[in-house]
């Protein structure tokens, strides 16, 4: 897999909120097909990665690739139309508009409405409980149907790479494993995808690579299973191992 | 009985026209998030614009006219729009209220200045009303209501089936969502604006068509639309337009039992009520054009 170009790469990232800075000198990047996944603890600025990313925030140092264009300070509106889709943390949701609608809007860049139409039904294949309520407003659905749907929306426009925000935030374990899942055959659908997740461990198992964020920087990145079975990541972030054992 | 009737109709006309106030600043409401108090002077201005149409030297014929008002408060909303509050997009929405308030000053003063603060009548001829049983219905009216329910389904129809409509409901309902999808907020304020500005000026002739033209009615207005904006639950388009009904069957039935001149107090008091105990409105939970 890293024997071509990577399709997103991120070069000594700063950013942060007025005038503090959350993340600093932040090295990452996903290639073709491939499954990243950030971790690391609370405060970190794993979702301040993923924001800066999508344009939400402006980089202050660094700069960002994707597909061999330098988007550093490419506005936020601009960039579904290069191929990229963010779902946010919250916030993901027309809540007033109807499920349907909301997909409407996810495409709203597909300029056909037969075109808008077909991916919609595809989707619709592949999430029967969407094409159910259809008509209902958004926000008649549980934490976790919105959370298909938000993914759904984003995926309208076919990108190529997804940016998931905590996508099993505040869901119930049986949920949590239907959008993993979902994010397994999105991938192999041929997607590349980054997603931040506090559930360390679930990400890793289904990601090729990680990147352990501490502190606003990447302390430890590598092959999802090796960050998996290290100790020290083990102990520090994924919340296993007796710290005893570890410390010797 | 045939007053009550009588007055139901009424109300149901000036109802009609209050409608296509309130929705107009509801829609502002929804994706600026401040009550543009020039608002009123929008209705004012399209009113005196088709009246300059319709009188000498020009005389065009009521609908031109009214059409003609329709683009030249499209034109004028615009120029608010660029001058004023672009300037000031991301300013609160305190300063966006004031900054409307000078502007609906300086509207009306100006309008004072070149027409005068004389009350003036479109140069209808008069006529006899049609007779239905115990309720009368002048032809005005009853065009009245033909174009005000008219205007009514083409705002649903745009707003609930087209791509530009759907962007607006999307905008005012999640902001930041509509961004990530690449919907361009500036494109949409705009079209919001026409939008607005068009429910305005054609509420302006029909309100100036039922009753006359002054300067200062904008205000009055302005106040109608608010309470009604109120009674739907602020940002609610469908809420305003039932709001828009409710004052306009509350002012002429409530002039049955209170005196003529308190006519104008029913939508202060309608206000200060839903102020006091359901600021939400009697339909509406949350903001969001719907």
């Amino acid at each position: 897999m890293e024997n071509s170009a990577p399709i997103l790469e991120v070069t000594s990232l700063a950013t942060g909120y007025h005038r503090v800075k959350i993340v600093k000198n932040l090295q990452l990047s996903v290639f073709p097909a491939e499954i990243v996944c950030i971790i690391g603890p609370n405060g970190a600025g794993k979702s301040t990665v993923l924001r800066a990313v999508y344009g939400f925030l402006s980089c202050w140092e660094g700069n960002i690739r994707f597909k061999d264009e330098d988007i550093t300070h490419l506005p936020a509106v601009k960039r579904a139309a290069k191929g990229m889709a963010l779902v946010h943390q919250d916030g993901n949701i027309f809540p007033n508009l109807t499920i349907q609608e909301n997909l409407e809007m996810g495409g709203y860049l597909i300029p056909e409405a037969s075109e808008r139409r077909a991916r919609m039904d595809r989707l619709f294949a592949q999430l029967p409980f969407l094409h159910e309520k259809r008509k209902q407003a958004a926000r008649s659905l549980s934490g976790g149907e919105r959370q298909l749907l938000a993914i759904g929306m984003a995926l309208m426009t076919e990108p190529d790479l997804l940016l998931l925000d905590e996508p099993s935030m505040g869901l119930s374990p049986q949920m949590m494993d239907r959008v993993f899942s979902w994010i397994v055959t999105i991938h192999e659908a041929g997607k590349s995808i980054l997603m931040v997740e506090q559930n360390a461990k679930q990400a890793l198992e289904l990601a090729h690579r990680g990147y352990v964020l501490d502190l606003g920087t990447n302390r430890f990145e590598g092959d999802a299973k090796r960050l998996l079975d290290d100790p020290k990541v083990k102990r520090l972030y994924l919340g296993g191992g007796d710290i005893n054992e570890d410390l010797s | 009985m045939t007053l009550i009737l009588q007055s139901l109709l009424d109300g149901l006309i000036a109802g009609s026209i209050y409608a296509l106030f309130a929705t107009g600043l509801t829609l502002i409401y929804g994706t600026l998030h401040f009550i543009n108090f020039a608002h009123g002077e929008l209705i004012m201005a399209g009113a005196y614009l088709a009246y300059l149409f319709m009188i000498p030297p020009l005389s065009f014929s009521p609908f031109l006219s009214a059409g003609l008002a329709v683009l030249g408060i499209i034109g004028l909303a615009l120029l608010m729009d660029k001058a004023v509050f672009r300037p000031l997009r991301n300013a609160s929405p305190l300063l966006l209220l004031i900054a409307s308030l000078g502007i609906s000053l300086f509207l009306q003063n100006l309008a004072q200045a070149v027409w005068g603060a004389e009350i003036r009548t479109f140069p209808f001829s008069l006529e006899r009303g049609l007779s239905f049983g115990p309720v009368v219905i002048t032809r005005v009216q009853i065009t009245i209501l033909f174009v005000a329910a008219a205007t009514i389904l083409f705002l649903y129809l745009l707003l609930k089936f087209t791509r530009a409509g759907k962007a607006i409901r999307g905008v005012s309902d999640n902001p930041r969502l509509a961004e990530t999808f690449g919907v361009e907020s500036e494109k949409i304020i705009r079209n919001v604006w026409i939008l607005a500005a068009a429910l305005a000026a054609v509420g302006g002739v029909l309100y100036a068509a039922d009753t006359n033209l002054e300067p200062h009615m904008g205000i009055i207005n302005l106040v109608r639309a608010f309470a009604a904006v109120l009674l739907g639950g602020t940002g609610n388009v469908w809420g305003a337009l039932i709001g828009g009904f409710v004052i306009g069957l509350s002012e002429n039935l409530g002039v049955l039992i209170l005196p003529l001149g308190y006519k104008d107090a029913i939508a202060f008091f309608i206000i200060i009520i839903l102020l006091l105990f359901r600021p939400e409105g009697i339909l509406g939970t949350r903001w969001g054009v719907r």
